[in-house]
């Protein structure tokens, strides 16, 4: 881990993890203006707050999704990350605190369904077609009757499911439902995509489906927010991080500043490349294998042909996201056991190294 | 699936129209379109829509086994009966899973997505149970009263008496709707057809025991009202079937505010 992202009690990563700001609006009927950093905040989470009787489910959780970027909302299952997408997309009331999209809540969007793409459960009625859930669909969108048709063969296409749009929802996979559920979201062109455990169900051409699909969805300048518990199937796909544990939010930062990966190098010369650089940046992982600082990989390529070693492999790693987050939650499983720091919520407040 | 998959790329159809918006924030579609919606699920689920046939259907053995009466004068009373009774019940049914199927297969999630003010699907679900409840009371009084049309002519029908038969008519349809919409009341309200079933025939048995309410409360208003000759008219079960048909679908529209958890 080289840099020093903060934990989501500091807040002042990448100027948008939540930050001092008023709770409710400072005129009546106006919300609170999303985001006062460089790149205007498509999502506002601030001081989510949601109980269920005696059991708080969310608290003070607080962060943004940067406009043009994807954003993964990372926590284990039962920390309430599904909680906090329902309340964002008005299907569940906050019991304080606020989530606005492009500063207002969804249900106050001129067009919400055409702003908004969620994917929030791969819900369809089983003995509907998938071209006919997408069309029960279409149809209050707005698209005009012309539009429809092709918007949902679009739609359909672009989750690959031309071939089954004729076939009841009830013979598809688990795989085949989360894409028809992503079709849906797609349907009304939005600008933010929500998805909630989009991987779910996938098999392993699926997920490098969603990983191709989204990065193609970034690079097309639109943002979105997706929540998984699988850590390796969004390490390579997200820009933005936030990571909830029991509730609150523990980590919001920018995926390059977090768990930054490392540079591995194979070499049948490798006491001879660890002697040409600096002892503490080298540790030995085989009788031919270092691991270097993110970084370094042009400087050992640098040295290896200036001196002539040969070299078997040299690459570098993603962000090591998933080390980050189990250092974030065992570390908090760690002082809850030895009842230190007086709960989550006050750890959350504490520096992160 | 292992069916090839092409290259993933999104792409912004920034050159379409837009189509109609909403006007204001969180409007939504508008309650033709939702009405619309409500009608093509009905006809792409299979299921409502042959449940809808099916409660027609069976009024054709009853139609061919009983509709010609020997007397004119009962053919003519027991036409509010046989037209109305079963519908309002398989409308009420119907009611119940309209509203139910969608908390069934979680789809309610897409459907208060595309329309964030849950009040208006829930005002497009009773039109749209207004609907097909007018219409097909429409066609059974029709077919019952044409069969006895034809086993002892018009005018025992109370063809030459249109006021009559016309009162027949609004009474019938006014208690299949009133019981289709009560249906979407308390569907809305349980959030699920075990429990809107059960709701139901625990409240009949309630009003069957109790005097006061006999014919009067939300499962037996519309009896006290097809079952009795068509001659006879207990505006009491009458107003008390509309009523509870308001009554349910405003404690419907305050239920709305619920969550909507996973």
């Amino acid at each position: 881990m080289g840099e020093t992202p903060r934990r989501g009690g500091d807040r002042p990563t990448s100027g948008r993890a939540g930050g001092a700001r008023p709770a409710v609006a400072s005129e009546p009927g106006a919300w609170p203006s999303a985001g006062t950093g460089t790149a205007p905040a498509v999502v506002d989470v601030h001081r989510l707050t949601k109980r269920y009787g005696r059991v708080e489910a969310l608290r003070d959780v607080s962060f943004t999704v940067p406009a043009g970027t994807v954003t993964g909302f990372l926590g284990a299952n039962g920390s309430g990350k599904t909680t906090t997408l329902r309340i964002l997309l008005g299907m569940v009331a906050a019991t304080d605190g606020h989530a606005l999209i492009n500063g207002r809540p969804y249900r106050e969007l001129p067009a919400p369904a055409r702003t908004v793409g969620a994917v929030l459960e791969p819900a369809a009625h089983p003995a509907r077609t998938g071209r006919n859930h997408l069309r029960c669909l279409a149809l209050p969108l707005g698209l005009p009757r012309r539009r429809r048709g092709p918007a949902v063969d679009e739609a359909l296409a672009a989750v690959d499911l031309t071939a089954a749009a004729d076939r009841p929802v009830g013979t598809y996979s688990l795989g085949m439902r989360g894409r028809l559920a992503i079709a849906g979201a797609l349907l009304g062109d939005p600008e933010l995509l929500v998805l909630d455990e989009p991987a779910n169900g996938l098999d392993p051409d699926g997920i490098r489906w969603l990983r191709r699909f989204l990065r193609s969805w970034a690079a097309s300048g639109r943002s979105a927010l997706l929540s998984s518990h699988v850590l390796a199937e969004v390490t390579q796909t997200v820009d933005h991080v936030v990571i909830v544990d029991r509730g609150q939010v523990v980590l919001a930062a920018p995926a390059t500043e977090v768990g930054r990966g490392h540079v591995e190098v194979r070499t049948p010369e490798a006491d001879r490349l660890a002697e040409l650089l600096r002892p503490e940046d080298v540790v030995r992982t085989g009788p031919d294998g270092l691991r270097l600082p993110h970084g370094l990989a042009e400087q050992v390529g640098r040295l290896c042909a200036a001196h002539g070693i040969p070299l078997v492999e040299l690459h570098t790693t993603g962000p090591d996201l998933e080390r980050t987050f189990f250092d974030l939650t065992s570390r908090a499983d760690d002082e809850t056991h030895t009842g230190a720091g007086g709960g989550a919520r006050e750890r959350a407040g504490g520096g992160w190294r | 699936m292992t069916e090839a998959r092409p290259t993933v790329e999104v792409v912004r159809r920034s050159g379409r129209s837009r189509g109609r918006r909403g006007t204001g924030p969180g409007a939504g579609p508008g309650t033709g379109r939702l009405v619309a919606t409500e009608l093509l699920k009905i006809t792409t689920g299979r299921w409502q829509f042959v449940g809808l046939c099916v409660a027609l259907a069976v009024h054709v053995p009853l139609l061919l086994l009983w509709g010609a009466q020997a007397e004119p004068l009962v053919a003519w009373n027991s036409l509010r009966s046989r037209s109305g009774f079963l519908l309002a019940y398989a409308m009420m049914f119907f009611g119940v899973i309209l509203v139910t199927g969608e908390y069934r297969y979680r789809t309610v999630t897409h459907t208060w997505l595309l329309t964030p003010r849950r009040s208006r699907v829930l005002g497009a679900q009773v039109l749209t149970v207004l609907a097909i409840g007018a219409a097909l009371s429409t066609a059974t009084f029709a077919a019952w009263w044409a069969r006895g049309a034809a086993r002892h002519g018009a005018p025992a029908m109370r063809a030459d008496r249109p006021a009559e038969l016309l009162s027949a008519y609004v009474i019938v349809v006014l208690m299949v709707c009133a019981a289709g919409v009560a249906g979407v009341g308390v569907g809305t309200l349980t959030r699920g057809s075990p429990a809107a079933a059960g709701a139901i025939a625990l409240s009949g048995l309630a009003e069957a025991v109790l005097d006061g309410a006999r014919f009067h409360g939300p499962a037996t208003a519309p009896l006290g009202i097809l079952l009795w000759p068509t001659s006879e008219t207990h505006v009491s079960s009458l107003l008390a079937a509309i009523s509870w048909a308001v009554v349910l679908t405003a404690a419907a529209s305050a239920s709305l505010h619920r969550d909507l958890p996973s």
